[in-house]
């Protein structure tokens, strides 16, 4: 039977059929796209979390590096642990590794005591190549072999270039004596260089305003000089042989290859990787690290985006599904002439295939290069690992042959139902069962599972977000978006009946779509999936973001806090910038056993500079700072606490040796600086008057720009140190994060494709429906019909299915965000819980694109009918 | 097993008493029969009896015709007879076969091999891409069956349409269309073909010559049970059975 010319002729008929090739090869695009780009995002986000990783670190931090600790050339009499490792030895190596020929950097262990004369300073012994080329000489500098000194230390020891000094360790008898070829300027005291990027551990000390700088760096001009020196005092060395390796464009699969060409190098020399935290998290060679966090957050996001895709391609298979039935539809005689000849649906379903595969295999590729396409766009990156091209290739194949496998089911069945389906035949069980009842059981699951558990996990720092989060939506929504459609549907012979008294437009409308209750309801429900889950997306994304925001802007008290180791006195410039906040650590309450953090802010100057949500409070952040200022006999404050307030009435506050009368004038549940948990007590700075010094306060200034340097110039300008600037952007390590925010992304992304598939249903509900459209249509223009009217059915009968559908699809979807969002804290260790955001533009747009949708294809149906050849419609029928 | 296609099989169900129609031969076996026949169609709650207990024969090399007013029980007999559809009660014969219990895929063969259909739209009987030797062609096939080209040009020749054999379907008129089908129906000699209105959609010329096809292929020896409206079928059918609300009123 199959070499008879239905068959043999099959993939050339579908040429014949313009729409069918259209419908096949969009589905197919559809599917291959949905199936294929969890491959291609997982490795884009991967490359993304690895360039943002990468580029908040030095250049080199990535390079592979083998680094030996306790060197020594001989270790006859040397502490146990210590090794001879052989500079060609690393290099043959790092060579069988495949790495490119290191530089080296050579550090002492030991802080090492130059001396001169009667002076001796301590310092240590660095050599990197290249190094004396990336500092500031001070004064001449002599050619040949020696060390440079750092200015300050060669003012301690009175030393000059040409001076020698005498290096020895504490304890040790041995010295040894140097040539000073140059003096340098303090690296602290310039801007450090990308050279000394990676090393600013050697000569800066952030914390406090610098005050206890490291030892300073006493640096030999090249190796052999160090490792004599090093020799001479009798003394070890860390050195490090670093390789450069291009990180740009960088993907997991490379860094994997440079970690584990590294891993290769250490073993070749049986020497141990770096164990300790500061080996581990500082310098070169961090690149397993890297890899690491990479791979933690790419599990994380693993976890729901296959899922989302697995829905994605299982929506995107029903309408492959439904190109199937449209097949049928259009090749109708043929398909009942056949099967009135005896040629079952299995027949008829291959039939279905060898028409349908080539247009379905086109469509697989271009979905694929959409996919690609789409990820380049959007990101996260459009770095990608050489694999996941293919591996997206693959998957895409896999779903084509799933679509074109249940393609040929339902053309095999609607071939049967064309000719074998008994008049009268009740419907069958699978569309009189409520199996959506399975999916919001499923739901409910979901949901139980979720409530006993966490949303978001956070594993070393970096939050995923738990799969039945993803799970649970798409669930719940499919399956009451199909149970409410469900019970509409019941309603639907009512509308039918009621029809007769509406206006001509309306009546038309209504009848189709009660006409066609079975087509209506389907495209109902899936028309309200895509709103459904885009809704939820943005809904749980906004309030994700939000949320992250509102905490680091409570941790950080404003966008920009510049924290100063002197007071900090209100100028204009200060009011300029910001507002001036004191910050007692230590304030003790009468009765009270812990601490209290008291907050001295500037009412006049606050409310404009502090992060503020209204959900913080009962009262507003205005109200608050009124009653700060009420006058009394008290300080009145504000009682900051999140359960409950535990300083009722009047108390004693004591900061230091200053003890205050002080009064509870409102609470709040959350206020902007509150670092720590346990309570806060929030006061008018001038109401404190003088506060003992030694009260332990910390001097901040708080500014809404999104740089410090205004704030920092405002503290400069009154010669107060400064020995912190933190910013709202970078409380939190954002890579951290990234996870939670690229899943609903890709959620939302899925929602779009949704659309897409909804789109493309409506179109092949309004192409099935066309002719009986048309054939009404000619026949209502006898009527009196206008073309208006008829336009005005079209818009009221796609309006009304495709407004249902956003109005079941967004109620679903903002039921779903209400029953999770409470449990997405993606860090719980931190104030506020997360802040329930509105998505209006997710709202706003989706309800545009309805109505956009709507417009364009009531134009379209009103355009094929008003072109349509009228007499052949109503010759064949409908 | 479906029977071997022109093969009526042997009638277990005694004498029958086929008329002897005017200048044919004398046959004892029905190429379809139908005894008490019955089909109940339940739609939306609602019980509609289309047939209430139909006896009938239709010879083979006979052209019986079934006529009625709307939902008189026309087509639900022509679905049953051309084994789309089941009884709900009573027993059809098909080339000696009790067929009325079949499982769709044996009725699904049955048609394959026993049983020619042409649906009342020229157009629908016909594949469209397919020039006019290739439809006899596919129609055998299907059958079970390799026609030699003689034969092909035999049938063509027997239905007038000598010189149609490399025409597309669109290239022939409607009656040509319709001719054609028959041809299809007929090749490979099926026990029985079932036409429903086959000359409805047709001008009076060319119902006229698609009759005179079918009463050319009647002579060698092929069943036709029709179902029509057109008084012209009616006049030189063989049998006439008249249906009204599912019931026999006239049967010959």
């Amino acid at each position: 039977m199959f070499l008879l010319p239905p068959w043999t002729r099959a993939p050339f008929l579908p040429f014949r059929q313009p729409a069918v090739i259209l419908a096949v090869l969009g589905a197919a695009a559809i599917l291959a796209c949905a199936s294929s780009s969890a491959a291609l995002f997982l490795s884009s986000a991967s490359s993304e979390s690895l360039r943002r990783i990468l580029a908040v670190q030095c250049a080199d931090v990535g390079y592979p590096t083998v680094q030996a600790t306790r060197v020594v050339s001989d270790t006859t009499g040397q502490p146990e642990g210590s090794r001879r490792v052989a500079d060609a030895d690393v290099r043959a190596a790092m060579a069988g590794a495949g790495l490119a020929p290191p530089t080296q950097l050579r550090l002492s262990d030991q802080t090492v005591q130059v001396g001169l004369g009667a002076q001796t300073t301590g310092g240590r012994v660095l050599f990197r190549d290249g190094a004396t080329s990336q500092i500031t000489p001070v004064g001449r500098s002599l050619p040949g072999p020696g060390l440079w000194l750092q200015a300050g230390m060669a003012t301690r020891l009175n030393a000059a270039v040409g001076s020698r000094v005498a290096l020895s360790v504490s304890g040790a008898v041995d010295k040894v004596p140097a040539r000073v070829v140059g003096i340098y300027r303090n690296l602290d005291q310039e801007a450090v260089r990308p050279y000394w990027c990676s090393s600013t551990n050697l000569f800066l000390n952030p914390s406090y305003g610098n005050d206890s700088a490291p030892p300073p760096l006493v640096i030999a001009t090249d190796s052999a000089t160090f490792t004599s020196l090093r020799d001479g005092y009798g003394g070890s060395s860390t050195d490090s042989w670093i390789s450069p390796v291009s990180t740009d464009k960088i993907t997991l699969t490379k860094a994997r290859d440079i970690a584990a060409q590294q891993k290769k190098a250490y073993e070749a020399l049986n020497l141990p990787q770096p164990q300790t935290l500061s080996a581990l998290y500082s310098g070169s060679g961090q690149m397993p690290q890297f890899v690491n966090r990479t791979e933690l957050i790419r599990a994380g996001l693993r976890g729901p985006v296959l899922p989302i895709a697995l829905g994605g391609s299982i929506l995107a298979l029903l309408l492959v599904g439904a190109a199937g039935s449209y097949w049928a539809d259009r090749r109708a005689r043929e398909v009942r002439l056949l099967s009135s000849r005896g040629v079952g649906p299995g027949a008829l379903a291959l039939k279905a295939v060898l028409e349908l595969a080539l247009p379905a295999v086109v469509g697989m590729a271009l979905g694929w290069l959409l996919a690609r396409w789409l990820v380049a766009l959007l990101g996260p990156s459009p770095v990608l690992d050489r694999a996941a091209p293919w591996q997206a290739a693959a998957t895409a194949l896999v779903a084509l042959m799933a679509g074109l496998a249940l393609l040929a089911l339902v053309a095999g069945l609607r071939s049967r139902a064309a000719t074998e389906r008994p008049v009268g035949a009740r419907r069958g069980w699978i569309a009189v069962t409520p199996w959506e009842l399975l999916l919001l059981g499923a739901a409910l699951g979901c949901w139980l599972k979720l409530r006993s558990g966490d949303a978001v996990t956070v594993d070393a720092g970096i939050a995923q977000i738990n799969l039945l989060v993803v799970a649970f939506p798409l669930l719940f929504l499919v399956g009451a978006a199909v149970l409410v459609v469900r019970l509409l549907a019941g309603l639907l012979p009512r509308l039918g009946r009621a029809a007769g008294r509406l206006s001509p437009g309306w009546y038309l409308a209504t009848r189709r779509v009660t006409a066609s209750r079975v087509v209506s309801v389907v495209l109902l429900a899936a028309a309200s999936t895509p709103i459904a889950v885009l809704v939820y997306a943005a809904a749980l994304t906004q309030t994700s973001q939000y949320t992250l925001d509102a905490k680091a802007g409570v941790i950080n008290g404003s966008t920009t806090t510049v924290q100063s180791v002197d007071p900090v006195r209100r100028t204009a410039a200060t009011d300029a910038a910001g507002t001036v906040v004191i910050r007692y650590l230590y304030g003790k309450v009468d009765g009270q056993p812990d601490d209290v953090t008291v907050l001295a802010i500037d009412p006049q100057t606050f409310p404009a500079t502090a992060y503020w949500d209204r959900r913080f409070a009962d009262r507003s952040l205005a109200d608050l700072m009124s009653l700060l200022q009420a006058p009394g006999d008290t300080v009145p404050a504000v009682a900051v606490t999140e359960d409950g307030p535990p300083f009722a009435g009047r108390f004693q506050l004591a900061l230091g040796s200053t003890r205050l009368e002080v009064s509870t004038a409102a609470t709040a549940h959350l206020f902007p600086g509150r670092r720590i948990p346990g309570a806060m007590l929030v006061v008018d700075r001038a109401r404190l008057g003088d506060v003992d010094k030694f009260a332990g306060q910390l001097n901040e200034l708080w500014s809404r720009d999104s740089t410090p340097d205004r704030a920092q110039a405002a503290v400069s300008a009154q010669q107060s140190r400064i020995y912190l600037v933190t910013s709202q952007a970078t409380v939190f390590e954002v890579a951290n994060f990234l996870g939670v925010s690229w899943t609903f992304g890709y959620l939302s992304a899925l929602a779009a494709l949704v659309g897409l598939v909804a789109v493309g249903g409506l179109l092949l509900y309004l192409e099935t429906r066309q002719r009986s459209r048309t054939a009404s249509y000619a026949l209502g223009k006898r009527m009196g019909l206008t073309r208006a009217t008829h336009l005005r059915s079209l818009l009221a009968e796609l309006g009304v299915l495709l407004g249902l559908a956003w109005v079941v699809g967004a109620g679903l979807a903002w039921a779903a965000v209400l029953m999770v969002y409470g449990r997405l804290d993606i860090d719980p260790t931190r104030p506020p819980q997360p802040l329930l955001t509105v998505p209006v533009l997710a709202f706003a747009g989706s309800a545009a694109a309805v109505a956009v949708v709507v417009v364009l294809a009531a134009l379209y149906a009103q355009r094929s009918a008003d072109r349509a050849d009228v007499s052949e419609v109503l010759r064949l029928g409908s | 097993m479906a029977p071997e296609p022109g093969s009526y099989g042997t009638d277990d169900w005694g004498d029958s008493d086929w008329g002897v129609p005017s200048g044919g031969t004398v046959l004892t076996e029905a190429a379809a029969a139908v005894r008490d026949v019955r089909k109940t169609y339940v739609i939306e709650d609602e019980r509609v009896e289309a047939l209430k207990g139909i006896d009938k024969e239709f010879p083979p090399g006979r052209v019986s015709t079934i006529v009625g007013p709307s939902g008189s029980g026309k087509s639900s007999l022509l679905r049953i007879l051309a084994c789309v559809d089941r009884p709900t009660s009573g027993s059809v014969r098909i080339g000696g076969r009790e067929i009325a219990d079949l499982s769709v895929r044996k009725r699904r063969a049955l048609r394959r091999t026993s049983v020619g259909y042409v649906f009342q739209n020229p157009v629908d009987n016909l594949v469209e891409y397919l020039r006019g030797a290739e439809q006899i062609r596919l129609a055998a096939r299907l059958r079970g069956i390799r026609p030699e080209e003689s034969e092909i040009d035999r049938l063509l020749a027997v239905l007038g349409l000598t010189g149609r054999a490399d025409h597309l379907p669109v290239q022939l008129s409607g009656g040509e269309q319709q001719r054609l089908s028959f041809a299809c129906a007929v090749v490979g000699r099926p026990a029985i073909v079932v036409a429903d209105e086959p000359t409805a959609e047709l001008d009076s010329a060319s119902a006229d010559r698609v009759l005179e096809a079918v009463h050319d292929l009647r002579d060698e020896g092929v069943a036709f049970l029709l179902s029509s409206h057109d008084p012209r079928v009616v006049q030189s059918t063989d049998h006439l059975l008249r249906l009204e609300h599912g019931e026999v009123v006239e049967s010959w």
